[in-house]
């Protein structure tokens, strides 16, 4: 919404400056979106073309010799509307126009000195001038004057945001009350009596449908359809409304002043002399004012003349009864209607106006018939006018105050500040609300043209905006409860601060393609797709954070960044719910010393170690990491594992990208991880007492066994673990070795063996008789010792 | 003077030779280990002259002997102290010999890195535990009835159009706010038990993505509903957060707004940190930032979510924890947050 300061100041008074009046706009009543000149050119003045020759060296431009008041000088002009006698808006040497500054120039041999300008020369759009070349003022503007002031251009413009809620803030009327209550001033409505002549308006106006809910109209005889005045014209396009004629501009300048839609027919195209308003018939085809064929249906608003519709009611005007430059007396319509009606029709049809958005949003019921006079004053006073007497009406609108009341104790209680009777009775009359306190309570009475006003914390909201909100102290809540994260949301940020150390955490969208949702994961599910999704690439909430990790390492790739090592905290989506998920990708180098010829790049282990440490600080530790009953989709067969817990509680796999999947996603050689957090949860049991630790010294011991390929290390540990029993503390793989002198498809697995006791020192006899009944074991199983 | 007197002065000057030799700088510990042996050892002059003790009178032996045992122990003397002198030489050596280039790079291993919304979330979430807040989160595939209808926004409610919704089906739809997990809190506690949560998490609009939109936000809904919460506690909660984020000497100023789920509405400016009021291209010459939205619970979300407005009072806010993170960190495009390129994300350490 654009409001003219100049039109506002008409309405209230405005008793501090400009600045200071956005400032307390901002803070008491809407958002302020700007706050400046539609053309802030300095300098302009009006000059009169006295004279015109052609230009010797050019067939388009002429020589003009312009009075500029203080002085007389030649312009090159190149416009092809040069008049002579007409008064322009001159740029003289020196101005800065928005384009440049203004220089003396030769222009093909000639000097200029100059430019008589069109609008876009004075960054004032070209639609508002309505024609090509240089923008003609009307002989009353003085040379040498201020053509800005002439126009009307010279106030700042005030842009509002508004918020739903305020649709009364749709007119400057409207802002005006606003303004007015955080002043503390005084408003002044136009006195809109007008003189009718004796003649009676012959145009009966009635409605077939409760969703008309008034109709005023008038009946201006006599009109001289012309330009309007230079201050109706710059109001409007100050306003971004484009000039057209007086009687279009004066329709346009009352609603915005008003709020109050209006629509202007040639009364000689209503030949049946009534006015019905109905609602269309199903499939009843109208050429509204734009040319343009539309088909209607039942739930639109027509205007008639009884059988032919005239207008779209609050939409668009037919193009049949509208006002043409030939039009001598005009019927003019202010009415109110249903706001559903007119949001379908303007939605289903594409046709949105200011009109229609006013009539969306709802009017402001005690103006229309305000609105109706003020126009029918300003057609005779512009337009010449002649009002008949005795126009026709219906008004089923209750010209009704609402009545909604607010204790001071509720004020007080909810803002937590201590308001004075007066304080608050001040913001209710400033916003003419009449009002009435007694034994405590405030009984207001809210006008029409504020709907949004219906229960006392609206009125609280009042109170608190128009005193001022730095009127509030700042206090504290007082709690006496604790606040903590639950354990789950404690694991969570373990977990992060945990991984943070060593990779980078990322945050990715959680809308894919659906090609990117069944990348991963084979286990059944319902993928839950966006009935409107905005672009192919995202249409499915994920199922895996894994594809968007590896779109994050393509992308770090191709900007010549192989080392990418990452993870995400996230959930996975089904129509059944979300799981949280953790989710890793990991390409390229962990650890270098590259003049050392050192450098460690992620594998399948480093996964693998990463995996058991972060187990490990979450107290994980009954789960089993084995090969996976089918190949997991996407990862490499022979380099992934599955994680397990208990029975056959699926934590997560890891392992090696297939290479036809890493081709895909484009990706290097790349690693992922991808585990339940709320089961990895379930699994965590965080120390409750000590392990003891022997205080005794520990004996260790390194052996070789010599395996078929088939055995895994695990599978050797395990059989030595079954032996050994107790006292066998500890036990690490420290080499594997295949060769030729060991035999074809076997492997020799060195591991070192730690054994210690609670109570005593072991002696070294019974270690080593341990370590021979080992031996012996695994010797009858197939697995020989190295010697 | 017998000649065997003699014969000891003779050997005196063996300390000049000797000291000549070790003078030598090619000396090595081998080689004076073999000087010790010449001087020293059994065929070395002193023990031959030790050899002559048994052809010397009872009288010449005492000063004899102690001659030869001064002239022992001033050879002996002379060789340790040489060996340290070698040895500590020989160290010296060695360490020179161990320097290396200090200017060298180090291991080079990945450093890991938190995501700067998690910093942000996480920086807000120790805030208000602080103060007594849980943290809650609720499902991002919603329910209307949660989303919209609870928060006092009907179907056609003018305020779904300040939302365009990603929707799933005729019921559901991803969340806009997270304060959708408000009404489920509301409805857990069932009515007669104070709140007092915080909830961040993700939402969705249907926004085209540019620089200032994104179809995926962050945001932190807060909400405290007691007997008593006021408007002046909301404020000054919001100054608390104001200055934990954006540094102790900001100030707030609260503006009217309208959102359908508080009534007052307000939306929150902070005091430009960067010109500190005085304008700059941040602030857009004003010197107050918007960062917030917020109000008093309206009656209707109340009653709706089990609270009896007549016992009942709250207050909200939603921030958006993007803009947070822009404004505190000066990212200037939103789709660079999501975008996770290594040289940004490395920049948050954990």
């Amino acid at each position: 919404m654009l409001i003219p300061m100049e039109l506002l100041k008409k309405i209230v008074d405005i008793n501090i400056n400009d600045e200071e009046f956005v400032k307390n706009f901002s803070l008491k009543s809407a958002e302020v979106d700007s706050f400046a000149k539609l053309c802030d050119v300095k300098g302009l003045v009006v000059g009169k073309i006295l004279a015109i020759k052609d230009h010797p060296d050019s067939n388009h431009l002429h020589i003009t010799t312009v009075d500029m008041g203080d002085m007389v000088d030649d312009i090159v002009c190149g416009a092809p509307n040069v008049e002579v006698g007409r008064k322009v808006i001159v740029a003289k040497v020196g101005v800065k126009l928005p384009g440049g500054e203004m220089k003396k120039a030769i222009i093909r041999g000639v000097a200029s000195n100059g430019m008589n300008c069109a609008l876009d020369e004075l960054g004032i759009d070209h639609k508002y001038q309505g024609y090509e070349g240089i923008y003609y003022l009307d002989d009353d503007a003085v040379i040498g004057s201020d053509p800005l002031e002439y126009l009307h251009l010279n106030d700042n413009v005030l842009e509002i945001e508004l918020t739903p809620n305020r649709q009364d803030l749709l007119s400057i009327i409207g802002v005006a009350y606003d303004t007015k209550a955080m002043l503390n001033s005084k408003m002044h409505l136009e006195d809109v009596s007008y003189p009718t002549i004796s003649e009676k308006s012959d145009i009966k106006v009635s409605t077939e449908t409760e969703n008309c809910y008034a109709y005023y109209s008038n009946v201006i005889k006599d009109v001289e359809i012309k330009e309007s005045p230079a201050w109706l014209k710059g109001s409007l396009m100050k306003m971004n409304i484009r000039p057209i004629n007086n009687v279009v501009d004066i329709t346009n300048y009352v609603l915005m002043l008003t709020g109050q839609p209006l629509h202007a027919f040639d009364y000689d195209d209503i030949k049946s002399k009534k006015i019905v308003v109905k609602m269309a018939k199903e499939g009843e085809k109208f050429v509204t004012l734009d040319e343009k064929e539309r088909d209607l249906n039942e739930n639109d608003i027509v205007i008639t003349d009884g059988n032919t519709s005239l207008c779209l009611g609050g939409v668009m005007g037919g193009l049949y009864s509208e006002v043409k430059d030939s039009t001598k007396n005009i019927f003019l319509e202010a009415a109110s209607f249903n706001p559903q009606n007119i949001k379908n029709t303007s939605r289903r049809l594409g046709l949105q106006s200011e009109s229609s958005l006013r009539f969306e949003k709802g009017i402001n019921p005690d103006l229309t018939k305000y609105a109706l006079d003020l126009a029918t004053k300003m057609l005779k006073e512009l337009a010449n006018g002649k009002v008949l007497s005795n126009p026709s009406y219906f008004d089923n609108v209750k010209h009704e105050s609402k009545e909604v009341s607010v204790s001071l104790n509720q004020i007080n209680q909810v803002l937590g500040r201590d308001f004075l009777v007066e304080e608050v009775k001040q913001v209710f009359d400033g916003l003419s609300f009449e009002n009435e306190y007694s034994n405590g309570v405030f009984k207001v009475m809210v006008p029409g043209r504020r709907p949004d006003i219906s229960t006392y914390q609206d009125l609280i909201e009042e109170v608190v905006r128009i005193s001022g909100y730095d009127k509030i102290p700042t206090t504290i809540p007082e709690s006496t409860s604790q606040g903590k994260l639950s354990p789950y949301q404690a694991f969570i940020r373990k977990i992060r601060h945990n991984l943070s150390s060593s990779l980078n955490e990322v945050i990715t969208y959680s809308m894919v393609s659906d090609e990117y949702a069944t990348a991963f994961d084979n286990a059944e599910y319902s993928l839950v797709k966006v009935l409107n999704p905005l672009t192919d690439d995202r249409t499915t909430m994920r199922h895996s954070l894994i594809p968007s990790l590896l779109s994050v390492i393509k992308y770090n790739q191709n900007r010549k960044n192989d080392d990418v090592l990452i993870y995400e905290i996230g959930r996975r989506y089904t129509l059944e719910g979300e799981k949280p998920i953790l989710s890793m990708a990991l390409s390229g180098t962990i650890s270098s010393t590259l003049w050392k010829g050192q450098k460690e790049v992620v594998d399948f282990y480093y996964l693998k170690g990463l995996l058991t440490n972060l187990f490990d600080s979450l107290f994980i530790k009954n789960y089993r990491i084995e090969l996976p009953e089918n190949p997991l989709k996407g990862l490499h067969p022979g380099v992934s594992a599955q994680i397990v817990a208990g029975k056959n509680t699926r934590l997560g796999y890891f392992g090696k990208l297939h290479p036809e999947t890493a081709k895909k996603f484009e990706v290097k050689e790349t690693y992922v991880l991808e585990l339940e957090l709320d089961t990895l949860f379930e699994q965590a049991h965080p120390i409750k007492s000590v392990k003891q630790i022997s205080k005794y010294p520990s004996i260790v011991r390194d052996l070789a066994f010599v395996v078929d390929e088939s055995v895994s290390s695990e599978d050797l540990v395990s059989e030595i673990e079954k032996i050994a029993k107790r006292q066998l503390s500890g036990i690490k793989v420290f080499d594997l070795y295949r060769g030729e002198n060991i035999g074809k498809d076997k492997k020799q697995i060195a591991l070192s063996l730690t054994f210690s006791d609670m109570n005593r020192t072991l002696e070294a006899q019974e270690v080593d008789s341990t370590i021979n009944e080992i031996i012996s074991k695994l010797d009858a199983k197939g697995m020989k010792l190295r010697a | 003077m017998s000649d065997k007197f003699k014969a000891l002065e003779a050997y005196e000057d063996l300390k000049q030779k000797l000291e000549a030799k070790l003078s030598n700088t090619s000396l090595t510990l081998q080689s004076l280990q073999e000087l010790r042996q010449e001087y020293l050892g059994k065929k070395g002059p002193i023990q031959e002259l030790m050899g002559e003790m048994k052809n010397l009178s009872p009288e010449e032996k005492p000063s004899f002997g102690q001659k030869i045992n001064a002239l022992k122990t001033l050879v002996s003397d002379l060789i340790e102290s040489k060996k340290k002198e070698l040895e500590e030489r020989q160290v010296q050596e060695k360490l020179e010999k161990e320097r290396i280039d200090i200017t060298l790079p180090g291991k080079e291993v990945n450093t890991g890195s938190i995501h700067v919304l998690s910093k942000v979330i996480e920086e807000v979430e120790d805030l208000f535990i602080g103060m007594g807040y849980e943290v809650k989160d609720g499902p991002e595939v919603e329910y209307d009835e949660y989303n919209f209808r609870l928060l006092n926004i009907p179907k056609d409610h003018p305020a779904r159009a300040m939302q365009d919704t990603f929707y799933v089906d005729v019921e559901r739809l991803l969340r806009t706010q997270t304060s959708a997990a408000q009404a489920h809190t509301m409805l857990e506690y069932g009515g007669n038990k104070d709140v007092r949560i915080i909830c961040p998490g993700k939402a969705y609009r249907r926004d085209e993505d540019d620089a200032t939109h994104s179809h995926q936000f962050t945001q932190i809904e807060g909400l405290v509903v007691t007997k008593d919460v006021t408007m002046s506690d909301l404020k000054g909660t919001l100054l608390k957060m104001a200055q934990s984020l954006f540094g102790e000497d900001r100030e707030i100023r609260l503006r009217p707004s309208y959102f359908p789920f508080t009534e007052p509405s307000i939306e929150v400016d902070v005091s430009c940190f960067k010109c500190h009021g005085k304008g700059c291209s941040m602030c857009k010459d004003t010197g107050w930032i918007e960062i917030l939205g917020a109000g008093m619970v309206n009656n209707n979300v109340l009653s709706m979510c089990g609270y009896d407005p007549k016992k009942y009072q709250g207050f909200a806010f939603g921030v958006g924890v993007e803009r947070i993170a822009m404004l505190k960190y000066g990212i200037d495009d939103i789709r660079s947050l999501y975008a996770n390129d290594l040289r940004l994300l490395k920049q948050f350490k954990a």
